[in-house]
């Protein structure tokens, strides 16, 4: 080791003093109140009948109680989360969209499977403050029932814009939810979100965030608030469909003294349910679970245990400082029942997912960040940020292809494809064994994942990209053309 | 000299910027393409290939006469931490440029506070300036020579400083200077730049 010539008066009891700093951050990350107001079920829904979702649907700036504390942020509808959607397959969807925001926004259908193009999943509109713009599309037939999402999708503003509130639930209902079982248990919805926000309640803005990291807030909320209570029913089952809705935080969930039967990924139902004690769902990613009631009666917490999405290389075991909250679980919610009560039994069959063809095209995409001439700083995928007039990768329609993704950076990155669902393969050459659809995919540090990905149905420009949306809005991202 | 804050005052300044700190940067050279057919763009590739030009490229301590051999310790893998090294050249800085894996062992050896801790470490005049730190803001830290303070700081990566330039992005950010205790002050600000 080189020795220096500099004084010696750096005494280690500075180390000390670092971890006091620490400490006023971990107070800071727990000072919210616990509190329980308005029954989960209140939240605001918009329905289909006669084949038809028709809706208004207003982004604005808005106040909302954000569980006992006044906050300003960015709304649909003025609800935190938006208003749900419920659609069937088949159905069409009329939503009359205003933009009251201060910013030019869109909407990105997550998950759903329908056009990119036009007045659809179309993530290159540009709706300008106080424009309005008609959303229409058909919800195919083939479409399945499961947990999907709305949220803004402007390149370079979604990661604020999310972080201002802006997402919801769009729920395909369908034969899936026909299932016995899964029709008599209890349906709950948990929109998982993080805020910051200032003094004044607004969010704290982008230039004062860890946008290398990807943002995240402390005051972490479902359904808009902190603890809500959530029954059991005399039955004993309980249907969790949880989506993570924040801009870069990954929750790892679990409930003490209960597993998880997880019956759908990333809304997509699979062949039986799985049961886990942990539930990993990185920002974009659905999962919907059952829940019995096999325990004394009691409350049971769940938890967002710590977990480490890039350690930041050099700085190793000491921590980072504003992330300490990784170090300790944090009560998301509680769950409860007052009597012993006699679960449903689960169920056994729920779907049948049949694996695709060996395909012949397979594409390497490697993601990672630098330097890069012209941009400066960037995320980058296959060394190149995202730039709006390229078409970085070109797919024929009706055909399948293989894509691996090598993640050679220091950070986790779940990776999003737009429009069409995909099935995991492997992971680091190991045979993934659940056969499963998904539409975000984790790619963890140092890890290479292959996904099976059919292009069908529908033609156009559409993207894929890293889902910690401030990696997303520093470039990784890319236009995918599936040409007919 | 200046004032010293509380360890808490300096708690909102640091938050935000710490949050990245020690991200380092790898380059992405050599993408193995050994795939049937690779992700060729169609459109016009030459965009914007022009070098992005720094704010920071600006002389403004035009007579500084201290010390300018400094040593800085990076990651090998660290692109930001090389364009910081250019940005410091640029302003006449002689730099001894060592590549270690071992930053983490580096820091320590030095006291920099994980609160404070950034990419690159460097050494100048006995003083420890940790990150992104403007040239300029180094010059006039080494002019005052302050015996009560032991180095400079930019906390994480905040987008805009000098080797972290992305777009037009020009987060806030804070030079912190600091002391053996681990006490804080601020040396610098730039809201906007």
């Amino acid at each position: 080791m080189v020795k220096f010539n500099r004084r010696q008066f750096i005494s280690l009891s500075t180390v000390g003093v670092g971890a006091a700093l620490v400490g006023n951050w971990l107070r800071r990350g727990t000072s919210s109140q616990l509190v329980t107001s308005r029954a989960i079920n209140s939240q605001p829904l918009y329905k289909s009948s006669n084949g038809l979702l028709e809706l208004d649907l207003e982004a604005r700036e808005h106040p909302v109680n954000l569980s006992g504390k006044k906050a300003h942020l960015l709304t649909y509808n003025g609800q935190i989360p938006a208003p749900r959607l419920e659609a069937q397959p088949g159905d069409k969807v009329r939503i009359h969209f205003t933009n009251n925001l201060s910013q030019p926004t869109n909407l990105h259908y997550h998950g759903l499977h329908i056009s990119p193009t036009g007045s659809a999943d179309n993530v290159f509109l540009r709706i300008n403050p106080g424009e309005k713009f008609n959303y229409e599309f058909d919800i195919a037939q083939t479409q399945p029932a499961g947990t999907f999402w709305y949220h803004p999708h402007l390149h370079g503003l979604v990661a604020e814009q999310l972080f201002g509130g802006l997402a919801g639930l769009f729920i395909v209902r369908g034969k899936e939810d026909e299932i016995p079982e899964i029709k008599a248990a209890k349906e709950e919805f948990l929109v998982l979100q993080d805020f910051s926000l200032d003094e004044r309640g607004r969010p704290l803005s982008s230039m004062h965030m860890s946008l290398m990291m990807g943002r995240e807030g402390d005051l972490i909320t479902v359904n808009g608030q902190v603890n809500p209570s959530f029954s059991l029913p005399a039955e004993g089952l309980l249907r969790l469909r949880i989506l993570n809705a924040s801009t870069s935080r990954f929750y790892r969930l679990m409930i003490e003294k209960h597993s998880f039967y997880q019956i759908a990924t990333d809304g997509n139902t699979l062949n039986e349910p799985i049961e886990v004690r942990e539930l990993l769902l990185t920002p974009g990613q659905r999962a919907d679970v059952l829940v019995k009631a096999d325990n004394q009666p009691g409350q049971y917490r769940l938890l967002n245990l710590p977990y480490d999405r890039g350690n930041m290389g050099m700085m190793g075991g000491r921590g980072m400082m504003g992330r300490n909250n990784r170090d300790v679980p944090k009560v998301l919610a509680t769950v409860n029942y007052e009597s012993a009560v006699e679960p449903l039994s689960l169920p056994t069959k729920l779907a049948s997912i049949s694996g695709l063809p060996e395909p012949l095209t397979v594409r390497r995409f490697e993601l990672n960040h630098g330097m890069t001439p012209g941009v400066g700083m960037a995320f980058l995928i296959n060394g190149e940020p995202y730039h709006s007039n390229l078409i970085h990768t070109q797919v024929q329609l009706d055909t399948v292809e293989d894509w691996e993704i090598t993640n050679t950076g220091i950070m986790d990155h779940p990776f999003h494809i737009h429009v069409n669902s995909f099935q995991i393969i492997s992971r680091n050459g190991q045979p993934e064994s659940l056969p499963a659809w998904r539409d975000t995919v984790l790619v963890r540090r140092g890890e290479t994942v292959r996904i099976r990905i059919p292009f069908r149905d529908f033609a156009g420009k559409t993207v894929y990209h890293c889902h910690i949306l401030d990696h997303e809005d520093l470039g990784m991202m890319g236009n995918l053309m599936i040409n007919a | 000299m200046l004032k010293l804050l509380s360890q808490i005052t300096i708690v909102s300044v640091v938050i935000a910027a710490v949050v990245g700190a020690g991200i380092y940067l790898t380059s992405t050279q050599g993408v193995n393409k050994t795939v049937s057919n690779d992700n060729s763009a169609v459109a016009n590739k030459n965009l914007a290939s022009a070098t992005l030009v720094s704010v920071w490229d600006k002389e403004t301590e035009p007579d500084y006469l201290g010390t300018t051999e400094m040593t800085v310790y990076r990651s090998p893998s660290c692109g930001c931490c090389g364009v910081w090294v250019e940005h410091a050249q640029k302003h006449g800085f002689k730099i001894k440029d060592i590549k270690t894996e071992e930053m983490e062992a580096i820091k320590q050896q030095h006291n920099v506070l994980a609160e404070l801790a950034s990419c690159h470490t460097a050494i100048i005049d006995g003083y420890i300036m940790e990150g992104h730190i403007p040239a300029d803001d180094i010059k006039r830290f080494l002019a005052e020579k302050p015996d009560d303070l032991v180095g400079l700081a930019v906390p994480g990566m905040p987008i805009g400083t000098p080797g972290m330039e992305a777009r037009d992005i020009k987060q806030p950010f804070q030079v912190l200077a600091f002391n053996d205790k681990g006490e804080v002050e601020v040396f610098k600000e730039y809201q906007s730049y």
